[in-house]
């Protein structure tokens, strides 16, 4: 509901500061940049390493083929190619899985509900999550067997 | 996984308070990190499935639009849920070759309840599974890519 939701968003400028209690020091090691949170993961491992570097530390190279590929369609939201299709009946035009080259399992259930935070404040939900359980192509064309969660 | 302040998300979002998901990878790959395999139960046939992750390390990046979009300022995250697909609706099978991919699936009701916190001090806990709505769920098998 949240994603398809932007379909239809007129405005995508968030209009309100992230809630930042706590101390100013832990902001400051926690609001990492996107590019820096992201540099972090298996995922950059794969594609910031050249195949050379790769064939000299076969260790590292094993850890990043394990790395799936994600499909090469999606959705457009505001302007910008998302490499996933928006949740909605079983069809042609709206691929589960968000992992290419993949022969598997998959689940998928856009949820939504209510909940009540610390406070006991009533809160509202929407989950859109996905698993994809089987074989799968990784980055450097070896083929695994592997479970993924789509959050 | 979404949190807001009021039932459906405001036009400009500006409702929406958390967004757990894992971040997007470099590869372009969507919110998607590898799980333990003994998580999911699945039974593709029957459109019945069960995934269970306890206290799962992931990112809170507080909206979608940040997320998305950016600035992308994002701190450590915990879920943990339970699903279940209950299967029992129609049966389809499914062959795109737009998409290049193929598929037989069971639809059904699907139901959650879950809780999140943050390094911030947020906590959340949702009602019992059974208040929870599906709008659209199915399980199945499918290929695709150089399996399609």
């Amino acid at each position: 509901m949240t994603l398809r939701s932007l379909l239809d968003a007129s405005d995508l400028t968030p209009t309100r500061r992230w809630p930042r209690p706590g101390h100013d020091h832990f902001w400051q090691r926690a609001a990492m940049s996107r590019r820096r949170f992201l540099g972090t993961t298996a995922g950059a491992t794969g594609l910031a390493l050249g195949a050379g570097m790769l064939a000299r530390y076969p260790a590292l190279a094993a850890r990043a083929s394990r790395v799936p590929k994600p499909i090469p369609g999606g959705t457009v939201l505001g302007g910008t190619l998302f490499h996933l299709f928006l949740p909605s009946d079983p069809g042609p035009g709206a691929d589960p899985s968000v992992i290419t080259d993949f022969n598997g399992a998959v689940g998928l259930a856009e949820i939504t509900g209510r909940g009540t935070d610390g406070d006991g404040d009533e809160l509202f939900f929407s989950v859109d999550n996905r698993f994809m359980q089987g074989e799968f192509i990784g980055l450097d064309g070896r083929h695994f067997n592997g479970t993924f969660g789509f959050f | 996984m979404d949190i807001f302040t009021g039932p459906v998300p405001a036009p400009d979002f500006s409702n929406q308070i958390h967004d757990f998901n894992p971040g997007i990878a470099p590869s372009g790959l969507f919110w998607t990190v590898a799980v333990p395999r003994g998580s999911v139960e699945k039974h593709p046939g029957s459109g019945e499935a069960r995934w269970v992750l306890e206290n799962f390390a992931i990112r809170d990046f507080f909206s979608v639009v940040n997320s998305l979009f950016g600035p992308g300022d994002n701190i450590a995250a915990r879920v943990s849920f339970e699903m279940n697909w209950l299967g029992g609706g129609d049966r389809v099978a499914v062959r795109s070759l737009a998409n290049d991919f193929t598929g037989k699936f069971v639809t059904g009701p699907a139901a959650v309840e879950w809780s999140a916190s943050n390094s911030a001090g947020f906590t959340f806990e949702s009602a019992p599974a059974s208040t929870s709505e599906s709008h659209f769920a199915y399980v199945g098998k499918e290929r695709n890519g150089a399996f399609f």
